[in-house]
């Protein structure tokens, strides 16, 4: 076969990348800077950045060896700007850099669709992490009404693969309630988490990937299993294998009123571990980086586990049953799915 | 020192000088203008040499595009396979391709004139919405060359097909997550990329044509294309001087140089690379760059702001009740209440502000913005400009007279996308009011045409046209009520752009003390029947009283 420039030899590491999204005000920056900072301090790393503009960093002079017009460079990684020649360009100079960074951080602008970002996190030399997406909680119901970017905001929310509210200890408990609810409406079968001044704990940010939001969905949003009267959640698990056409004609299958899945499987006759996502009909398998595999076995989550979720006022039961049944797997009672 | 004049005799001269509309003969000195009228009237300005090669040439002021982009400097430098025929800065005609058959035929012959097998063959311009039946994926390339990575990138600059080869070369599988990767029905990449992250997966076709894009026989093509079209002063409106010096070197050599064929103006983006975010050094940057870098060819007269995106791509931001059909894609490109603290450094330097604004919407912010910011700041001539302006409500040229403002009118738009608002976007009623010069007339907001090449191709004539007829490929007249008359429009291609440059003393008319800036034309686009203006043959320009005749 003709070699592939493009592609990964297998020897050469992936650099995970997040996306950090969220409308204007969200906190987005102030986080960015907190990881900068954790990662010369409590999880030490060398972290590339990736922003619009570097006007928008404001990071300790201490830390800057050196900069030049497309690049900053830190003693613990760089942060670069993706403005002059777009995202692509900007990345492959990054992953070309002499030492490569650990991870790098996507900070997107407050109109940009984070999903749409994301995407070059599939470019040879990266992989995704996750979608992050910041709300603040005393702006984002009104931002979602705005004239001008009211869709953009709920489009960025719903394509997140974790929510973090901001700016929470500037709102009453009894306000905040109402936000979750609202986000849970708004958002369905969302991981959300709280993210006071925009304060995120590193292992939150970076360990959400889609295998995380998978297999904790709802943990951070009870709402929207135990309160939610618009969306409900099934839960289907299972000990060995799913072959990939069968998983593949099964979710084909589905009624287009399911509106999202997400899971962590294995692949009849294929080696590691897979995460299924199901996003507005399209459904896409993908296979879980081995670090990631051997973090989700400590965690005890081996076999399948796959939640599905959908409009509670339609009755799916006899379509997930069939789905259940199919692929081999328990459907799980409504408590446990929460 | 001699001061040598000429006076050139021409069959009319159309001088767009309301007191002194028609002559025959123009008197020049040192690029200048230093009258027109007969020769008995010109003729005292003292020895003179007569000039009669435009004796059975009509002359109109130099044209004047505002607002067009440099990548149409490109024309030509990379194979081109769109639909319609092209014209490259050479003069050759690059022809338009109609069928499969002849995509293949041309991209076989392409294949050919590359030496290195590995090279990438990398074309412009097709555009799939002209093909009925079968989709153009991997298939048909792989006809071509089962071994040479081919890249087609798509007029529409939001998708490129690729072939096998390309695909193997890039590393692109079924396995590749990207969405924009579209596949078959096997679920195989069928060679189709959709958006930037899919495009920029073919990496070696991607970096094939930026090298070429930063070639500088781009920059000398765009003077070329200008010239050969009849244009004396070309805007390139989304400029990045400010970023590079590197850039500002580049463009200051070339278009100074003596034999760069056209006056240029660039609007440089307010929010590019290094403005920090910081506007008030942006303007502060961009006020130096017009005190020491500006030139009779090359200026720098104000500052670019894009609010949204396009009709056609179901992304410019739309009052109620939105689209047509389709889904409402809207998308802010700067977040709206920033953008008043974006422009108002700018405003408050005095440097006029250009924003793009497709959609309705964006256009009550513009004006919004620029309402407040005079209310901070008095500026009674700043001539803040409404770019694109496609479907601006009477209620919105209202408030844009008021508050001093001018249009630049995508008059283009009625012929390369008329039917498609008509029967999808925007529907009938408003599909018949895109473009509304007329309404822009009535209520008295100044004007300019523009044609945003290289989205449609660089051509003024084709602007009147287009203002003038109001046709559609399929026969339809949009809108009888916004048509205006043929001298309104050569209007918007020379007064109305000089003025909105604020250089209507030194451009737009033919006239005593204005730049000696003609374009040269068989005939007159006022006097040859309305359907006809966009055939009139082009000689070439006179740029500064030197002759610049077309390739």
């Amino acid at each position: 076969m003709t070699p592939r420039p493009g592609a990964d030899d297998g020897e050469r590491r992936r650099i995970p990348v997040t996306v950090i999204g969220g409308y204007l005000g969200a906190g987005k920056t102030t986080l960015v800077n907190q990881l900068l900072t954790d990662a010369v301090g409590e999880h030490p790393e060398r972290i590339a950045v990736l922003v619009n503009d570097f006007g928008s960093v404001n990071i300790d002079a201490s830390l800057i060896v050196a900069r030049d017009d497309d690049m900053i460079q830190l003693a613990n990684g760089c942060i670069c700007c993706s403005l002059s020649e777009g995202f692509a360009q900007a990345m492959q100079r990054i992953d070309e850099l002499a030492r490569r960074p650990d991870r790098l951080v996507i900070e997107t602008s407050g109109v940009a669709d984070p999903r749409a970002v994301a995407q070059y996190a599939h470019l040879p030399g990266f992989r995704l992490g996750a979608v992050v997406v910041l709300a603040d909680v005393e702006t984002i119901r009104g931002r979602s009404r705005d004239r001008y970017v009211g869709r953009q905001v709920l489009e960025q929310l719903r394509c997140a693969d974790l929510i973090a509210l901001t700016k929470t200890d500037l709102i009453d408990a009894a306000s905040l309630v109402e936000v979750r609810h609202w986000m849970a409406d708004t958002a369905p079968g969302i991981r959300v988490v709280d993210a006071q001044r925009s304060h995120l704990p590193h292992d939150v940010v970076f360990g959400s990937s889609p295998l995380r939001a998978a297999v904790e969905i709802g943990d951070g949003a009870p709402d929207v299993h135990g309160h939610d009267p618009l969306h409900r959640a099934w839960t289907l698990v299972g000990d060995g294998p799913i072959g990939r056409g069968r998983l593949e004609t099964m979710i084909a299958a589905l009624p287009p009123s399911i509106v999202r899945a997400k899971g962590v499987l294995s692949l009849a006759g294929e080696p590691g571990r897979w995460v299924l996502q199901l996003v507005d009909g399209r459904s896409a398998l993908t296979e879980l980086p081995p670090a990631e595999a051997v973090a989700e076995a400590e965690h005890d989550e081996v076999g399948c586990r796959l939640v599905f979720i959908g409009p509670a006022a339609i009755d799916q039961d006899s379509s997930i049953t069939t789905l259940a049944t199919g692929l081999g797997l328990r459907l799980m009672p409504p408590e446990a799915t929460t | 020192v001699s001061h040598p004049i000429t006076v050139f005799v021409a069959k009319q001269i159309v001088t767009m000088n309301p007191s002194n509309p028609t002559a025959t003969h123009v008197a020049v000195r040192d690029g200048i203008v230093l009258g027109a009228g007969t020769l008995d009237e010109v003729s005292g300005w003292g020895e003179y040499e007569l000039d009669d090669t435009f004796r059975d040439h009509v002359l109109v002021p130099g044209m004047i595009e505002v607002h067009s982009h440099s990548f149409e400097g490109l024309t030509g430098s990379v194979p081109y396979q769109g639909w319609f025929d092209r014209t490259a800065p050479d003069g050759r005609t690059l022809p338009g391709i109609r069928s499969f058959d002849e995509l293949i035929d041309d991209l076989r012959r392409l294949d050919t004139e590359l030496d290195d097998p590995d090279e990438p063959l990398v074309t412009v311009g097709f555009d799939p919405v002209y093909f009925d039946g079968a989709r153009l994926d991997r298939t048909h390339l792989d006809l071509v060359s089962t071994t040479r990575p081919i890249f087609l990138f798509h007029a529409s600059a939001h998708l490129a097909t690729v072939n096998s080869a390309m695909l193997v070369a890039s590393g692109i599988t079924r396995d590749t997550p990207t969405v924009g990767v579209a596949r078959d029905a096997e679920g195989e990449p069928n060679g189709e990329l959709k958006e930037m992250p899919a495009i920029a997966l073919a990496r070696s076709a991607v970096a094939k044509l930026f090298s070429i894009i930063g070639r500088e026989d781009t920059i000398w093509n765009f003077g070329r294309m200008a010239r050969q079209v009849g244009l004396t002063s070309v805007g390139d409106l989304a400029g990045q001087l400010l970023a590079s010096p590197q850039l500002r070197e580049r463009w200051t050599r070339i278009v100074n140089d003596p034999a760069f064929p056209a006056r240029v103006t660039m609007h440089n983006l307010g929010s590019s690379i290094g403005a920090g975010g910081d506007f008030d050094t942006v303007a502060r940057e961009l006020t130096a760059l017009r005190a020491n870098h500006e030139s009779d060819k090359l200026r720098f007269p104000g500052v670019k702001f894009v609010l949204d995106g396009s009709i056609q791509g179901w992304t410019a931001v739309m009052n109620p009740p939105g689209y047509f059909t389709g889904a409402d894609h809207g998308q802010m490109l700067t977040v709206p209440e920033q953008f008043v603290d974006w422009a108002r450094p700018f405003h408050r330097a005095g440097i006029p502000i250009h924003i793009h604004c497709n959609g309705t919407a964006t256009i009550d912010l513009a004006i919004d913005t620029i309402d407040q910011l005079l209310r901070e700041y008095a500026w009674l001539d700043h001539r803040h400009t409404i770019q694109h302006s496609q479907l601006t409500t009477e209620a919105q040229f209202r408030r844009m007279k008021n508050l001093g403002m001018c249009a630049n009118i995508f008059a283009n738009h009625l012929w390369y996308w008329g039917d498609v608002h008509y029967e999808q976007t925007v529907g009938p009623e408003r599909a018949n009011r895109l473009e509304p010069c007329g309404t822009a007339t009535r209520v008295g907001v100044p004007f300019a045409l523009h044609s945003d090449a290289n989205v449609t191709p660089l051509g003024p004539l084709h602007l009147i046209w287009c203002a003038v007829n109001r046709i559609t490929p399929k026969g339809r007249v949009l809108g009888e009520h916004e048509k205006i008359s043929a001298y309104d429009a050569l209007w918007a291609v020379t007064q109305a752009p000089a003025y909105q440059l604020h250089l209507d003393h030194l451009m737009g008319s033919i006239e005593c003390g204005k730049y000696a800036d003609f374009s040269v034309l068989s005939e007159s686009p006022l006097a040859v029947e309305p359907m006809q203006i966009k055939d009139i043959a082009v000689w070439g320009t006179v740029v500064g009283g030197v002759k610049q005749p077309a390739a």
